[in-house]
């Protein structure tokens, strides 16, 4: 071989190794995103609604430590291990987005609030969850300087697993850090950036002051302490103060609270370097042991001064796959198995190993929710009872028996339960029912063809339904075609690989698709204005293009409203409107799936994207 | 020979350099990057943010400049910064971390299988067509078509699962770090899988290359001198079918490091092979980058390694 020969094979070789695997990691194999973002394309973007409202009303069970360990025999298990397929990237809270480290965080933090299993917000590491009906947040001022303070009061004897007491002073560095640009690596900082000042009038109290609308506005025009303009780019326009859907909790998930007495030290620039990206102190109920790479992160128990964990040492073992993670709980190796690992497709072994007794699984129907937009652009989908004859005619009792194994329901709105804004009378509701579809599509003027498709204005009904290649949808997508085809609609299906149903260009955004499955992470408020308010289309999250001036009005009265009690009836209507119109088709709820030894008692996954791990110091396991 | 090495080592050189532009500007192509997530999960996040982000990780420069940075970084034994795999840690480390599983997996699975290769190999060249020889190829054929995912999942299913001799995966018991009995345990499965293989091929190899030297006149003359078989064997055939086995077990060395993506994976064994695939899956194009450097490297040097010790060993090759 000449040596010119040689050389252009070994580089073809190597550019098609490189091709090859870097042609794989189509979305499906992405990491899993952190609480602070939704899952990648396999699911869909995340939202989050740009209104005030009250907090749900606190759980009395987890207001203080663990509960009276009564129950649990005297001799308790010192050691437990917990399997995640992914490895943390870093340790350093608000770098990052990967739910493997959430779950490990959730030992090693305790945050002010907590999001529990039953999606409640819930005092934690704060006395009270700061709500305006219980006055830990009010709005102060009038006019163009009003503005929303919320009070977070820290409990006593709280302290960082170095003895140093956790102060105000550390949230107030927490909240300036994320808005320090020179913290560049802070993936979050939206809800951070909304707040003009934090007071601390002593060591437990801190006073988180929102922008009032001349401050947005001067935030817009010369930019606010550490950041310029663009990061306020929309406050222009900002009428009446600055609000936050969760402003009681400091924002969902980025609220891990920061040392300032060790972080202070460094330039926020190379805290990712630093070690405590690596050996963090925090202040969970769990300090931080030992890492060793690609293995295994282990944390013992600490004294925190507010929680008092249960079992020892918890061992985090990072594995390969889903299979891995099954062999390795049933060959009892381990206890717990996170989000971060299991999910729908493993539902068959997870069954046989459960009716084994060798370990109980969980499946919780998330905040995550399938539904197929309908572009409202499209003649085609103008008429809603065209929409209603869709939902119709879509068996999606038959989807969540036969697809999701008979683990979810049936949704209904974009609201899932368990939500405290949900309203279980508020939706219409519609079952399968073929002849009620049909009867629909005649009163719009469809008339059966020839070809069993049905046809208007000599026009048939032909639609093209975009997905992605997520393995769920490709099996919900051929259910849908066939369910519609009994009605007399040709839907053709497309399974877009990688992000391209999400891609800048692509069908959602340009607003060229027909139909489309995907999935929203619902936020923990109700607010529909940045999925369905007129002004988000063709710019903005309303894909569908939903346009209703009384939905407009009452969603942004919605949000203006404070107190529970009014805007609750308002949110009912909105749902009633929304089902009746339909912009979308409401499918199922998918399943955080996770499970854990039968007999660890207190495991409680939640349906949100809270870590399993959020009430560690609460888990107990016999010793075996 | 020296003018020959000296031309090879600046071949070698122009290659890495064009294996590295390549594989950088393929990468830069690859979707997927450090904040990727956040972006295609936020339909809200504003431009200025992802503007902030470009900069921060330098994205905003041109192609060609970030290339040279790299290779500037390189000279000065910076290979860049884990993105995705261990955020903000140097890729050296990262590789580091997990080289020593690797070496320790696929030594040992190189040594099994040469132990068990060897023997078998020249047993059933000496013995061509006897019951033994085609035992030897039948189990070969196994060897050679079993899918190494599926073998070493039946292995965990049966050995570690249903027995529980031995533990799913992993490379050592957390606490039992040092233990050398506990890294035999955690090692037997995959060595296995990996053995399998390996003997399954080079059994074949040795015994065509053993073949290949038993019809030679030196052999039949060594017969004729009236020396014992097991020294015509020995110091006659074997010696000499050994020069191939050589070249093949020298190319057999870039595999000793880059690891095995597949067995790794089966049994949750962090090697760089597994990295490797983690790297592509978190879009760590640094440490991807860092990996197929490493390889490449590897590859080219064993390659001329092996033509090199072909000359040494047979001194009927010669460069000039």
């Amino acid at each position: 071989m000449s040596k010119a020969v040689r050389l252009v094979f070994v580089l073809v070789v190597l550019a098609s190794m490189v091709l090859s695997l870097a042609g794989c990691p189509a979305a499906p194999t992405t990491p899993t995103a952190a609480p602070t973002t939704a899952p990648a394309a396999t699911t869909a973007p995340a939202t989050k609604a740009p209104a005030a409202t009250t907090a749900p009303a606190a759980s009395p069970a987890a207001a203080t430590t663990a509960p009276a360990a009564t129950t649990a025999p005297a001799a308790v298990a010192k050691q437990i291990t917990v399997l995640m397929t992914q490895e943390p990237d870093t340790l350093a809270p608000h770098i990052g987005s990967m739910m493997a480290k959430e779950e490990v965080l959730g030992a090693l933090w305790s945050d002010c609030v907590m999001r529990d299993d039953k999606n409640n917000y819930i005092p934690w590491a704060c006395e009270s969850t700061p709500t305006i009906d219980n006055g830990g947040a009010k709005l102060v001022g009038t006019g163009a300087d009003q503005h929303l303070e919320v009070t977070f009061k820290l409990k006593k004897g709280f302290k960082w697993h170095d003895g140093t007491p956790v102060s105000s002073k550390d949230i107030k560095f927490t909240i300036e850090a994320v808005q320090n640009p020179d913290f560049d690596k802070a993936q979050q900082r939206d809800w951070a950036l909304k707040v003009a000042e934090v007071l601390t009038p002593d060591d437990q109290t801190a006073v988180l002051q929102l922008m009032s609308e001349k401050q947005a506005k001067q935030a817009a025009a010369q930019g606010w302490k550490y950041q310029n303009k663009d990061f306020y780019a929309g406050y222009e326009t900002q009428s009446g103060p600055v609000l936050d859907p969760i402003y009681f909790t400091m924002a969902d998930a980025g609220n891990h609270i920061l040392p300032q007495h060790i972080l202070s030290k460094i330039s926020p620039k190379d805290w990712e370097k630093s070690d405590f990206a690596r050996k963090p102190v925090g202040n969970g109920p769990y300090k931080f042991k030992d890492w060793v790479p690609a293995q295994t992160l282990v944390v013992e128990a600490a004294d925190n001064g507010i929680f008092k964990p249960q079992i020892q040492t918890v061992i985090f073992k990072i594995v390969a796959d889903a299979t891995a993670v099954l062999n390795s709980m049933a060959a009892g190796e381990a206890q717990v198995t996170t989000q971060v690992g299991l999910d729908l497709d493993q539902t068959p072994d997870i069954d046989k190993l459960a009716q084994q007794g060798k370990i109980k699984p969980y499946y919780i129907p998330s905040t995550g929710w399938e539904h197929i937009d309908l572009n409202l652009n499209d003649p085609l989908f103008q008429d809603k009872r065209v929409r209603q004859a869709i939902i119709y005619a879509i068996d999606r009792k038959t989807m969540v028996d036969k697809l999701l194994y008979g683990k979810s329901a049936v949704l209904d709105s974009w609201i899932t339960p368990p939500n405290p804004w949900l309203d279980p009378s508020a939706p219409i509701k519609y079952d399968y029912n073929v002849q009620k579809a049909k009867d629909l599509l005649a009163q719009a003027g469809w008339k059966m063809g020839t070809s069993g498709v049905l046809e208007k204005d000599g026009k048939q009904f032909k639609a093209k339904l975009q997905t992605t290649t997520a393995k769920i949808r490709q099996a919900v997508a051929p259910l849908v075609q066939s369910n519609l085809k009994d009605v007399g609609i040709a839907v053709d299906v497309e399974y877009l690989p990688g992000r391209g149903l999400f891609e800048t260009k692509g069908p959602l955004l340009s607003h060229t698709f027909q139909m489309a499955i995907y999935t929203w992470i619902s936020d923990p408020d109700p607010s529909p204005v940045s999925l369905y308010l007129s002004k988000n289309c063709p710019d903005g999250a309303n894909y569908p293009c939903y346009k209703n001036p009384d939905f407009d009005k009452l969603a942004l009265q919605s949000d203006s409203e404070l107190s529970k009690a009014k805007r609750q009836p308002m949110i009912n209507q909105l749902v009633k409107m929304w089902t009746e119109d339909l912009p979308a088709i409401p499918l199922f709820q998918r399943l955080n799936v996770t499970s854990a030894s039968p007999k660890l008692q207190n495991f409680k996954p939640a349906p949100t994207q809270t870590p399993e791990t959020w009430n560690i110091h609460e888990w107990i396991l016999p010793a075996s | 020979m020296r003018n020959y090495l000296i031309r090879r080592l600046g071949e070698m050189a122009v290659l890495l350099l064009l294996i590295s532009a390549l594989v950088f500007v393929i990468l830069s192509f690859v979707p997927g990057g450090p904040f990727d997530l956040l972006i295609f999960s936020n339909p809200r996040i504003t431009a200025a943010e992802i503007k902030r982000l470009n900069e921060a990780f330098g994205f905003d420069k041109p192609l060609y400049i970030r290339y040279f940075q790299w290779l500037v970084d390189v000279a000065g034994g910076h290979w860049g910064t884990s993105w995705g795999i261990a955020y903000g840690r140097p890729v050296t480390e990262v590789i580091l971390a997990r080289l020593n599983n690797t070496l320790i997996l696929m030594g040992a699975a190189t040594l099994v299988s040469v132990i068990i290769a060897l023997p078998i190999g020249i047993y059933s060249a000496i013995r061509q067509y006897s019951w033994a020889d085609y035992f030897v190829t039948s189990l070969s054929f196994f060897g050679m078509s079993m899918p190494t995912f599926w073998f070493g999942i039946m292995l965990i299913v049966i050995f570690a699962v249903g027995l529980g001799w031995f533990p799913t995966g992993g490379v050592s018991t957390y606490g039992l770090e040092g233990d050398i009995l506990d890294r035999i345990r955690h090692l037997a499965l995959p060595v296995t899988v990996l053995s399998l293989f390996n003997v399954a091929t080079w059994s074949r190899f040795v015994r065509s290359s053993m073949l290949e030297v038993l019809r030679q006149d030196y052999m039949r003359t060594a017969r004729a001198k009236g020396l014992r078989e097991n020294v015509v064997i020995i110091k006659h055939g074997l010696r000499n079918s050994l020069i191939p086995v050589m070249t093949m077990l020298a190319l057999e060395i870039p595999g000793l490091f880059s690891g095995a993506i597949i067995t790794e994976t089966v049994f949750s064994y962090p090697g760089m092979g597994r990295l490797f695939w983690d790297g592509v899956m978190a879009a760590d194009w640094p440490v991807v980058q860092g990996l197929v450097m490493i390889t490449a490297f590897l590859v080219i040097a064993c390659n001329l390694v092996a033509d090199v010790a072909y000359a040494v060993v047979d001194p009927r090759i010669r460069y000039d």
